[in-house]
């Protein structure tokens, strides 16, 4: 191994081409450094130096995302099986299904992403950085598995580009770049991003000779046998979907807001808490299982990579903010106020946002009383969203974007304050 | 004469942030003399701010204690030849920058400063023994914290700069730190160094402690044993620091035991110095031995050594250096690069013999790396910590990136700065923003380097930053 990617560097410095591809030394380098240790030693004191470098920094989020990333891609088929009425399908099946789905949309970001993030590091002279290894899963795990393909490579463009790029790229930017994609996507392509989009259904309505007609997708792993026969039974009428797999999020079934409808009741008679905590429900291909995040964050805790003020804050934050809407709750007020408090936290993005997307460290502050003030603001800011402005009842990307905005100014008064309180050695 | 004791079970104060490293290729405690050779040299690397006026010329002759070199902008400050001989050679760097006073050692003819009997010590009163110190060359290893140049000597009245401004007002120091303790990776085990020298060790802190104007202190660190004949030196006051890096910085000693205010300075010694100090007080003459170590992978003898004071890099090694080696005169995390031929200054106790580290590691970011060490949590020696002894490279173990906030220099500074807005400030030479976010206080240990997963020179460029400070004024 060593020798071949010698042999490649050797080439492209020569600028000959290897394998009769055309001569990219800047991509055989950076691909190089990439995957081995760069050879660059220390020039001044301190002679030595700590092992750790953002690669490792990164690919342990990224470590860490998997959890969730696996659920999800599961969970991703289960739904598909869900929404022929098969709920019995075994998990092998399912996570087959799901990875036909979810495969495309990854190598579509990475891709994408690499493409942009090749690009500006060559015209800027510097070496690929490294937070695209977290941006990339991030973005896959955040976007529902239907969106069409061309949306993604819009969305992911926008995020490296707008999101990083312009600022000068990892370390530079002021929003999660993540959370700037998904937010491009979810106001210029609202009707990709929100409603019946959360499941992947392996059937599709086609207009045929002016009537409508339900054929097979082509993108699934479910016998063309199982579709049809759902197929006609949908046609014939007698078709029947669990409500679980109708399409809704459970957040979207709570939100609702129609006199004599109450949405509480709807949503505890098709998702029971358990439910939403293990992640049996419709949603972003990552954001489901509760309890696959809290594996990442796990790992996150022991390896310190994830500030655990921000973490609690954010819970914190949320669970005290839905309290109060508890106890505001009235008759008049929207069925979404008596929403249990706790319920908050295991739906929609709430976990996925605080573990991984609050701790970004790059758009959080860094002073740890910061961590803390920011990341109950986040939990605050997301549940006022989600029960006050019915149009979003997905506030944890609003609360985490608007919050980032605000962390420098955060950290400057907590820092103020600090320096304040700190006592100079000399004068 | 009320009797100090040393207080074995004095509870050791805490340092936030430091570390405690221990590492592989440590010196042994172990002890060798090197035989005497053929040159040593007065080599003022590290004296920042030296403008030398050269008091002998090449073939001259030197007794051992003759003046040698003058500072041009104090000439209060002497430096003395460390051996008798003939002036070899003067070597100079860039810009005239004196690099080193070359001497081929003959005879041994020590110049008298005139001795003091033990007891005498106490009663001789600050202006004779910092004119001693003067005298004998001396007083250059006295050094001031914050300035981080050599002490003002007391008395002395710089000029003003021109005709039309005021003389400045001299600073004074205000207490002064012995280090009797040594926490950086590898520097010579304090117990060595005093090791029948506890005499002039004790003899030494007598007479410091008539310096400055305030206290005394003697900083050990915890857990470590004190030779008895520091104990009866009275009036100087005993601290105990975690043993942890950097407890050995005047800086760090000082964050934990005062503050200083604005005119005043600390100074700080090693234990050597004292000694010499003490040699001087006692016996008259400059003192020539020092005791050195070596460590570094690439060293073959891991052990202390008696030598000469002034050495030669070569001769304190006596060995081969294989190619592709780094030699660094100092600790690991605070030490100058040197060159085999060069010879170490009156501050240096130590060379590190390191092999160049530009071993390829395929996908070492996914490896579970159980050698590596590292103080972040991300690696097992940075998670379980304990014991275990970890080596550490010249390898820069990544590249430069850009600062993702991770706040681990914060975690590490053992005077409570936040090096990362430091820095920021330093690299925009805003000199007031540097002033409040307490860039004084930076004691430029290089933890918060050691720890950046993105590469920064943070301590390279706070103290450019410093640097800065002191020109603008």
């Amino acid at each position: 191994m060593h020798k071949l990617l010698d042999t490649l560097l050797e080439l492209a410095k020569n600028k000959k081409s290897p394998f009769g591809l055309p001569p990219n030394g800047a991509l055989i380098s950076a691909t190089d450094a990439g995957i081995r240790k760069v050879p660059e030693v220390t020039h001044r004191a301190p002679h030595a130096r700590d092992a750790t470098d953002l690669k490792r920094v990164m690919i342990t989020v990224t470590m860490a995302l998997m959890p969730a990333m696996i659920f999800g891609m599961y969970n991703v088929g289960r739904n598909s099986y869900g929404s022929i009425g098969i709920t019995d399908a075994g998990v092998v099946a399912c996570f087959i299904e799901g990875a036909v789905h979810v495969l495309p949309i990854a190598i579509i970001v990475l891709l994408t992403g690499g493409f942009w993030e090749g690009l500006f590091a060559q015209l800027r002279g510097h070496e690929v950085a490294e937070g695209f290894l977290v941006s990339a899963p991030l973005i896959v795990m955040i976007v529902p598995p239907t969106i069409p393909w061309w949306q993604l490579v819009l969305g992911v463009s926008f995020a490296v580009v707008i999101g990083k790029e312009v600022f000068g790229g990892t370390g530079m930017n002021i929003l999660n770049p993540a959370l700037v994609g998904r937010a491009f996507l979810f106001f210029a392509y609202p009707a990709q991003m929100s409603g019946d989009v959360w499941i992947a259904r392996p059937f599709k309505k086609v207009v045929e000779n002016g009537a409508d007609k339900i054929v097979a997708n082509w993108q699934t792993t479910i016998p063309a046998d199982k579709i049809s026969a759902f197929i006609d039974k949908m046609n014939a009428g007698s078709a029947v979907v669990p409500d679980a797999f109708s399409g809704a999020t459970p957040l979207a079934v709570a939100a609702v807001n129609e006199p004599g409808v109450k949405s509480i009741e709807v949503l505890h008679k098709t998702w029971s808490a358990q439910d939403m905590f293990l992640g049996n429900i419709p949603g972003s291909i990552g954001e489901v299982s509760t309890l696959a995040l809290l594996l990442g964050l796990v790992i996150l805790l022991i390896t310190g990579v994830g500030s655990w003020r921000t973490i609690a804050g954010t819970f914190i934050g949320g669970f005290v903010m839905a309290f109060v809407m508890n106890l505001a709750a009235g008759k008049s007020s929207p069925e979404f106020f008596s929403l249990p408090a706790h319920e908050h936290l295991i739906m929609g993005g709430f976990a996925l946002g605080a573990i991984f997307m609050a701790t970004d460290p790059v758009s959080s502050p860094f002073h740890k009383t910061s961590k803390w003030i920011y990341g109950f603001l986040i939990g605050v800011l997301c549940i006022i969203i989600r029960t006050i402005n019915p149009a979003y009842p997905e506030g944890m990307m609003l609360a985490i974007l608007f919050m980032n905005v605000f962390a420098p100014l955060v950290d400057h008064y907590v820092v103020q304050a600090a320096l304040k309180r700190r006592f100079p050695n000399a004068e | 004469m009320s009797v100090v004791r040393w207080e074995t079970g004095m509870e050791a104060i805490r340092i936030q942030g430091g570390h405690r490293f221990r590492l592989k290729h440590r010196p042994s405690s172990e002890c060798a003399n090197r035989e005497a050779p053929k040159t040593v040299a007065f080599a003022p690397r590290g004296i920042e701010g030296l403008k030398a006026r050269m008091k002998v010329k090449e073939g001259d002759t030197v007794k051992r204690g003759d003046l040698i070199v003058e500072h041009k902008r104090n000439p209060n400050i002497t430096f003395t030849a460390p051996a008798s001989g003939t002036i070899k050679e003067i070597q100079y760097g860039p810009r005239r920058r004196l690099d080193a006073v070359v001497i081929e050692l003959a005879g041994d003819d020590a110049k008298d400063f005139g001795s003091h009997e033990r007891g005498a010590l106490a009663g001789l009163g600050r202006e004779k023994v910092v004119e001693k110190l003067i005298e004998a060359g001396l007083w250059h290893r006295l050094m001031a914290y914050p300035s981080n140049e050599i002490a003002p000597v007391p008395g002395y009245q710089p000029p003003a700069p021109d005709e039309h401004s005021e003389p400045p007002v001299p600073d004074v120091i205000q207490s002064l730190y012995v280090s009797a303790c040594a926490t950086e990776p590898h520097l010579p085990s304090v117990e060595v160094v005093l090791q029948g020298n506890e005499e002039f060790f004790a003899a030494g802190l007598e007479v410091l402690k008539q310096i400055p104007l305030g206290k005394t202190y003697l900083v050990t660190v915890d857990g470590q044993k004190v030779p008895s004949a520091a104990s009866s030196v009275t009036g100087v006051t005993q601290k105990q620091l975690q043993n942890k890096y950097p407890a050995e910085n005047t800086g760090v000693q000082v964050y934990y035991t005062e503050r200083l205010k604005k005119g005043q300075v600390a100074a700080g010694l090693k234990a050597e110095d004292v000694i010499d100090i003490g040699h001087l007080f006692l016996e008259g003459t400059v003192r020539t031995e020092r005791t050195y170590c070596l460590g570094g992978d690439g060293a073959n003898d891991k052990k202390h050594f008696k030598g000469h004071i002034g050495l030669k890099v070569s001769d304190l090694l006596s060995q081969d250096v294989a190619e592709d080696t780094r030699l660094i005169a100092g600790g690991i995390l605070t030490g100058l690069t040197v060159g085999a031929d060069d010879y170490l200054s009156p501050y240096d106790s130590a060379v590190q013999v390191m092999k160049e580290d530009r071993e390829r590691t395929l996908l070492h970011f996914v490896r579970l790396g159980m050698e590596a060490f590292s103080l972040h949590r991300l690696w097992p020696s940075g998670l379980l910590g304990g014991d275990k002894e970890y080596e550490v490279t010249t390898s820069n173990n990544g590249e430069h990136r850009a600062c993702i906030q991770c706040a681990k220099c914060i975690d590490v500074c053992p005077t409570d700065l936040m090096p990362n807005i430091v820095f920021k400030a330093a690299l925009s030479g805003d000199i007031e923003k540097m002033e409040q976010v307490g860039v004084i206080d930076c004691t430029d240990c290089g933890l918060c380097t050691f720890v950046c997963p993105s590469k920064i020179e943070l301590t390279q460029i706070i103290s450019d930053g410093k640097a800065l400070i002191k020109k603008e004024g």
